[in-house]
């Protein structure tokens, strides 16, 4: 060891390694190249895919000397870190953190010592720069407020014109190159084990602070920094981390003093955070925020146990520490200074700019909200109206999940079918509102317009233009489609309008499209593309699927739709020139999308039928007229011809855009001919198959054209303002005011306050006008009339006519969804042939087996049927039930509603005795009209599928109005009866000796081990998408050696060259305190 | 523009102006279809299987007099037993309910007054496989008569003619088989004009039960003629009429059906003019509007010049029409003839023939509704007689070819071996457009089902003695066949 070596501080550098790119050979080097003359090097490697050997060569290369060891799995940068506690002996001396994407000046670390000894400093740092424009600054030091947030201090892309060049005490040091004492950093024992990724170094700092002692940056000292972490490691999720590990701190080092304080700060913040997070768009980093508050929660023992570890730590008053913080929230006051940064995809690489921020988007939000808020203040104290597949959400989201869990589907006539996905989401989402369903259903329904409005702001992302983005969001919220959902109820429409923008944005992220930088706006670039990883693809493959499956939950239409899609995406990027592997990416993540939304819908998909998925026709075709489609007239909305006028941008964007924006204005232009085309030719049944509602195929078209308006203003913005003038100047003005024009309707609409929904739904009518069950027995309801006019899913009978079965109970939402098939459409099918074929005046004994009491014709519903404007009711109809002798109109007549009572019904539950119990062995028709069904006894008056019924009954036959299955069984005195088929087609007992009857379902056994299989299913999903890790890496040691590989103990503690004259002293170490006066080093 | 717009351009221009060409202009609205509106024409016969068959008789006195009652003949036409069901309605409710077997070619008669007594009563058959014919016989001391009982209840039922003169009485017949009550307004038309008695406004009938309106005990006395018009506002019914005529030149006993809706045409087979016989027609027009119905008599000679006779029948109005006044004098030969009445208005009049003929020493008046072809224009080739004669009987029947080519009639008697055709009567030609008659005085027809199978489309009617020692004949439709 040469003299000079001697004389100086000994310095441990310790640099952590993972999978190092082609920059680390400058890394070593500008390490290798450190005037400082007492430094030894240890570089830590954790496995990655590079072999150990290979960075050790790359190493050596430049470094011969350094201690190069292997530290096993990568458990993060501060465990590893640590790891200098066990391989280097003694105190005396500092330990230099280093990442492994630094290259520091040559006199970086010299001048960091110095000014360490000069300022009696615990922790130094420099300056750092951006890696490939040194002149750019990246930060010089860090400021932080007290929840933990970092306030950079500088801002992105600034330019280092010395501005900052003076060394001063900062809160935090980024943990990517700084000098600590050796001493002060074993006895704080390090980085905090539990922070692997973002964040340690807050934390450590906060406790340098904690200890008294000084955190200083040296300017004067620069370290160019890569800091690509988010690229290196695309499997973290980042922001959840970052945010997860600022909990921590906030929670571990705040004081006892302050820290209920604290807490409920943290709360409004986050809290306050969401609602701006909302208006700006940055709701991603807000919802983090809240889960990792909610995070500390499960967190309490863990938190606690580190707030006594970092206890004995605290060595100077709170107040001093707190005085250090910044005030106020770093976040709010950084939105409020508008900084705002985002990240571009340049030619083949991802880059950080800053962008320009205003409060257009808030005021867009803002109005966006109010809107809807405004449009549906009627809803707020009046409830969602019954109208459409508005039903009621069900009171007991208990009963909701016990329904779904069962194997018996009581929809319908019911059936042992699995059952909807929606109904066990409905129930997780009652939480929310603390089981008040009714409240849910009203967020529900309008949460639904914002979800629609968050996923297109979402997708106009890709323009990195704010005009372009609110164009976007503007355009698709005051869609006509919006109001005319609300003022029909049309649930599946406004669930296809929430997930479709979402499917196009996450899908486009899956196939690796990026926002392009705008820097590069002259460059006919087709997408910004970014190369992802087969895990990460996987991983937005995979939340697409999720997405779509919670759509597929409510509406399983959603899944034909964006498969569609896909399809339409991936051809238009060939249209537009874009490359064969996105447009394949686009179909091959589209399809397996879909694939996965189906899986997580198992095993409810298995009882889909096509009809089910689209509903039943009306006859013929809908018959809209071609202005009605294109202005997406699909309910009450006045002036929605005006919506015209936004097919305008779309031919305009085509003719003006350029580079990306033409290639999304292709993707829009595809997207509105393909859906509009298919929504003319389903309205005319000129499609093969029936075709989905014209609402449903409206949501794509209304994307297409949200998404051309804002290409449009896009292509204005950067394509023809500025430009010399031409006809694109006048065409471009024109598109702008056509986006204007067309949200007229929307905007119009929100005048009524409750979008004109009629104040009498269908559903509460047929409520009103139907006896609640009574010691008459239970019974069901059969609808007749045009599918579009029945508040529930139905079957088509035949051109026009449609039937469906509910129950004697209120309807709710759970009759919205389509019931299971069952063998019940026999016996109905029957009896309407009969009927129609005037073949009988006996409908109602052929219906009487489905313990149908109520037949009715709701000739108008007040939404697609009104006495203004109605459909014409099925043509001999009413006629043909008011000819049977057994069906009797129930009096009042009402003029809104046909019902008659079937003298003949059977109890869906009721013991038969005489001529009855001896056909119900029979089957057909012909034994059905020849047989008196009306003196049955009612038994197990109010039986569900959820337990036993217990009854006495007589000798005869117990009936049950359900479709045969034995898994409905009936005990009499213990004994087992068997199940047998009654009339053919329903479930009976034959009781032979009089008892206490006891009847009950049992649900099949595969059943629950299919919602297990489901319940894992998503939990995989879920996993898979949030990147969480099993941390197996954790369960063992660092392999490397416990021997000691460097002592300080025995160094020297002055240099006379350098001017360092004391010892910088720590908090329970000997020696002057750092809140000591006079303390300070001298120079 | 950029060249890499140019394929989109082309498709998204392309696909718009598609969707122009193939697009509506105006919204359709297409009308869905459930079944055809029933009891739109006269009773018939199914020759279709149909899971039930309901017949509505539309009443027959029961009173316990001598001689008066009733009776309901059931006829199987096939070669199996038919089951069935049958109920008699009484104004009390339902005074009998039965099953009943019928053997495969043969039938049952249901002999209502062993069953109830009451001033009128109405049978509801319902029978399994709907392979059979109801009708009834009503029987009185002044002449028995005999009607096909209906397929179909109605909410609109019409009689264009009544007769109050002299003291002859009149009564409507109103059964509602459903298990709710019903509520008719009626409506009556004299000569003096139209009236709306707030009494028979929203009059009930109880669930499976008879009502009976007596029509001389509303004021309607000495009326020569009284149409009326039953409307339901709620439930459905059947309307009959028995007619007792004791002077104003007519006489005898009817009980008939009415009509259940209004039609543009109405045909009948027989007519005759000669030394003192008297027809007229009553025409009732219950619309709104006036309407002129033409009427042109069938089947008689070539040069006779009688031509079309208008007539005009004002809002809610009826007339009596009778041709004799109406068409200059011998215009219309002696002899048989049919008529057809017809309006160019929409189907907006009923109309029944009155027919009196000399019996013996006094008269016999039978009153009968006219016949439409069915809504699509199909008229029968086969008719079924469910009553026939049970003595020989001469000119029994009287059927008007309907179309301008001579057919061939074979008259089938329906025995144990299902239809036979009757040698005597097989074969008979008519001419275009005539009137023939048929004598059923073979042995093999006599109180047989009998069938009437032509080459052409015919209107049947026949004319059954009124009882055994009775002068004078009581006039019905036979059943036309429903088609397949």
């Amino acid at each position: 060891m040469d003299p000079e070596t001697q004389q100086a501080p000994p310095v441990v550098a310790v640099v952590v390694v993972h999978d190092p790119g082609p920059w680390f050979d400058t890394t070593v080097a500008a390490l290798a190249d450190q005037d400082y003359p007492n430094v030894r090097m240890l570089f830590l490697v954790a496995d990655g895919e590079m072999p150990f050997d290979d960075i050790q060569q790359r190493i050596r290369a430049g470094m011969p000397d350094a201690f190069v060891r292997s530290i096993g799995a990568n458990v993060g940068f501060g465990l590893v870190a640590n790891e200098v506690l066990h391989l280097v002996e003694g105190d005396n001396g500092l330990f230099l953190i280093c990442h492994d994407d630094v290259a520091p000046e040559p006199d970086a670390l010299r001048l960091l010592v110095e000014e360490l000894y000069r300022s009696n400093a615990g922790a130094v740092g420099p300056k750092f720069v951006e890696w490939d424009d040194p002149r750019v600054l990246q930060s010089v030091g860090l400021s932080m407020d007290r929840f933990g947030e970092i306030d950079a201090v500088v801002e992105p892309g600034e330019v280092d014109q010395e501005q900052h060049d003076g060394v001063r005490d900062v809160f935090v040091l980024p943990s990517a190159y700084f000098l600590v004492r050796a001493d002060l950093f074993r006895q704080l024992g390090g980085f905090d084990p539990a922070i692997d990724y973002h964040g340690e170094d807050v934390e450590l700092c906060w406790r340098l602070h904690h200890s008294g002692a000084r955190v200083i940056v040296v300017p004067s000292a620069r370290v160019r920094h890569l800091d690509q972490l988010r690229e290196r490691r695309p499997d973290l999720p980042h922001g959840r981390l970052r945010a997860r590990h600022r909990m921590r701190s906030v929670a571990t080092l705040t004081g006892a003093s302050r820290l209920p304080l604290r807490s409920i700060e943290l709360v409004l913040l986050t809290l306050t955070e969401l609602v701006v997070g909302t208006f700006t768009g940055r709701f991603g980093q807000a919802w983090k925020s809240l889960g990792a508050l909610l995070g500390l929660i499960p967190r309490t023992p863990a938190i606690i146990a580190r707030r006594r570890f970092v206890k004995p730590g605290r060595l100077v008053p709170e107040r001093e520490v707190y005085s250090l913080q910044e005030r106020g929230s770093a976040r709010l006051n950084s939105y409020l200074r508008s900084r705002e940064t985002a990240t571009y995809v340049g030619s083949g690489t991802e880059v950080r700019r800053w962008r320009p921020s205003t409060t257009a988007p808030v005021f867009a939000w803002v109005a966006v909200i109010a809107g809807l808020v405004i449009g549906a203040r009627s809803f707020f104290g009046d409830g969602i109206p019954g109208v459409g597949e508005f039903l009621r959400f069900p009171d007991s989201p208990a009963n909701l999940l016990d329904t779904f869990m069962s194997g018996w589907n009581p929809t319908g006539a019911g059936a042992t079918s699995p059952n909807p996905t929606g109904w066990a989401t409905l129930s997780g989402l009652s939480v929310a509102t603390l089981f008040h369903m009714g409240l849910l259903q009203t967020l529900f329904v309008l949460g639904l317009v914002i979800v629609g409005a968050a996923g297109t702001w979402k997708l106009a992302t890709v323009f990195p233009s704010t005009r372009a983005q609110v164009g976007a969001l503007i355009v698709y919220a005051a869609s006509p489609l919006v109001s005319g959902a609300m003022s029909s109820g049309r649930l599946t429409v406004l669930v296809t309008y929430a997930a479709v923008p979402w499917a196009v944005h996450l899908l486009r992220r899956a196939a690796g499209i990026s926002t392009a930088d705008p820097l590069l706006s002259e460059v006919d670039t087709v997408d910004g593309l970014v190369e992802l990883d087969p895990v990460e693809r996987t991983r937005r493959t995979v939340l697409v699927g999720i997405v779509v499956a919670v759509a597929v939950a409510f509406a399983p239409v959603v899944l034909p739709v964006v498969l569609l899609v896909t399809v339409v995406l991936a051809l238009a990027t060939l249209v537009a020139g874009g490359s064969w592997q996105t447009a394949m990416w686009f179909a091959v993540t589209g399809v397996a999308a879909t694939a996965i939304a189906a899986l997580l819908n198992l095993p409810w998909i298995f009882s889909w039928s096509w009809e089910g998925i689209v509903g039943a026709s009306p006859i013929g075709d809908p018959g809209l007229a071609l202005s009605t489609l294109a202005s997406f007239e699909i309910g009450q909305t006045d002036f929605a011809l005006l919506a015209l006028a936004l097919y305008l941008p779309v031919m305009a964007a085509l003719l003006l855009a350029r580079a990306w924006r033409l290639t999304w204005a292709v993707r829009a232009g595809l997207l509105v001919v393909s859906f509009g085309a298919l929504a003319v030719l389903g309205d005319r049944g000129s499609l093969p198959v029936a075709a989905p509602q014209a609402g449903v195929l409206l949501v794509p078209v209304a994307l297409g054209v949200a998404i051309a308006a804002a290409a449009s203003l896009a292509a204005f913005d950067l394509d023809v303002r500025g430009g010399s003038f031409g006809w694109q100047q006048p065409l471009g003005i024109l598109a702008s005011l056509a986006v204007v024009v067309g949200i007229v309707p929307g905007v119009i609409a929100l005048a009524d306050g409750s979008f004109q929904t009629p104040t009498t739904p269908l559903s509460r009518l047929i409520d009103a006008s139907l006896p609640d069950a009574d010691e008459a027995g239970d019974y069901n309801v059969l609808l007749i009339g045009d599918a579009r006019v029945l508040p529930v899913p139905s079957t088509e009978y035949r051109d026009g006519v449609s039937w469906a079965i509910i129950d004697d109970g209120p309807l709710d939402a759970r009759d919205r969804w389509m019931p299971p098939p069952n063998s019940a459409s026999v016996l109905v099918t029957a009896a309407l042939d009969e009927m129609s074929a005037s073949s009988t005046l006996r409908a109602g004994r052929l219906l009487a087996p489905l313990g149908i009491r109520f037949v009715v014709v709701p000739p108008f519903d007040g939404v697609n049927s009104t006495v203004n404007d109605p459909l014409p009711v099925p043509v001999g109809l009413v006629a043909s039930l008011e000819d049977q002798l057994d069906l009797v109109a129930r009096t009042p007549r009402l003029p809104t509603l046909e019902v008659f009572e079937n003298r003949a019904w059977l109890p869906t539950a009721a013991l038969l005795q005489g001529g009855a119990a001896e056909a119900s062995s029979a089957a057909g028709s012909e034994v059905l009209v020849r047989t008196e069904l009306g003196d049955a006894t009612p038994v197990f008056v109010g039986v569900d599928q959820f337990g036993s019924s217990v009854d006495e009954l007589e000798t005869g036959v117990v009936h049950l109005a359900v479709p045969y299955d034995d898994r409905w069984s009936l005990s009499v005195d213990g004994e087992s009866v068997p199940a047998r088929r009654a009339f053919g087609e329903t479930t009976a007992f034959d009781v032979t000796t009089p008892g206490i009857g006891r009847l009950r379902y049992d649900s099949p056994p595969t059943r629950l081990l299919l919602v297990v299989v489901q319940v894992v299913l998503w939990l995989v999903a879920l996993v898979v998408v949030s990147r969480v890790q099993v941390p197996t890496s954790r369960r063992g040691p660092l392999v490397a050696d416990d021997e000691a590989l460097i002592d300080l103990s025995s160094e020297p503690i002055l240099d006379a060259e350098h001017p360092v004259t004391a010892s910088p002293v720590v908090a329970g170490a000997p020696g002057p305190t750092a809140d000591e006066p006079g303390d300070e080093g001298e120079s | 523009m950029i060249r890499r717009a140019v394929p989109a351009l082309v498709i998204v221009t392309a696909g718009v102006a598609g969707l122009l060409a193939v697009g509506r202009d105006e919204a359709v609205v297409s009308e869905p279809f459930f079944s055809l509106p029933a009891a739109a024409w006269m009773p018939s016969v199914d020759d279709t299987s149909s899971l039930t068959g309901s017949w509505f008789c539309p009443g027959v006195p029961a009173s316990g007099e001598d001689d008066v009652g009733g009776e309901v003949v059931i006829s199987n036409r096939d070669d199996e037993q038919l089951f069935g069901s049958f109920s008699i309605l009484g104004p009390d409710g339902p005074m009998a309910e039965q099953d009943l077997l019928v053997d495969p070619w043969s039938q049952t008669t249901i002999d209502v007054d062993a069953f109830v007594t009451a001033p009128f009563a109405a049978v509801v058959v319902e029978i399994e496989g709907g392979t059979g014919l109801v009708e009834q016989r009503a029987l009185h001391p002044a002449g028995d008569s005999v009607s096909p009982c209906a397929n179909d209840t109605s909410d609109e039922w019409y009689f264009a003619d009544g007769f109050t003169v002299d003291g002859s009485l009149e009564t409507l017949i109103l059964t509602n088989p459903y298990d709710d009550t019903a509520s008719v307004d009626l409506r009556f038309a004299t000569l003096a004009g139209e009236s709306t008695p707030t009494a028979f406004q929203g009059f009930t009938v109880p669930p499976q039960s008879v009502r009976t309106i007596p029509i001389a005990e509303l004021g309607n006395r000495d009326e020569p003629v009284i149409a009326v018009e039953l409307l339901a506002s709620r439930g459905r019914l059947v309307a009959g009429r028995a007619q007792h005529y004791l002077g104003g030149g007519r006489s005898g006993y009817g009980v008939t059906l009415a009509a259940p809706a209004l039609r543009d045409q109405w045909w009948f087979a027989d007519g005759e003019r000669g030394d003192g016989i008297s027809e007229t027609f009553a025409i009732y027009n219950p619309t709104d509007s006036d309407v002129q119905v033409d009427s042109v008599f069938l089947g008689i000679p070539l040069d006779a010049t009688v031509g079309t006779l208008t007539v005009d029948v004002p809002a809610n109005g009826v007339v009596v029409f009778d041709p004799a006044e109406a068409a200059p004098d011998g215009a219309i030969p002696d002899g048989r003839h049919a008529t057809v009445f017809s309006t160019l208005a929409a189907p907006s009049v009923v109309v029944e023939r009155i027919l009196t003929r000399p019996a013996g020493d006094s008269v016999t008046t039978s009153v009968s509704l006219g016949a439409p072809p069915r809504a699509d224009g199909y008229v029968a080739s086969r008719w079924h007689v469910g009553i026939g004669p049970s003595e020989p009987t001469t000119e029994a029947l009287v059927i008007y070819n309907a179309d301008n080519v001579e057919g061939m009639i074979t008259i089938e008697a329906v025995g144990p071996a299902g239809p036979t055709p009757v040698a005597s009567l097989s074969d008979i030609p008519v001419p275009p457009g005539a009137v023939v008659t048929i004598d059923l005085v073979d042995p093999e027809v006599l109180d047989r089902e009998l069938i009437i199978q032509s080459t052409n489309r015919i209107f049947a009617e026949r004319l059954l003695s009124r009882g055994v020692g009775r002068e004078g004949r009581s006039s019905s439709w036979a059943l036309p066949s429903a088609g397949s």
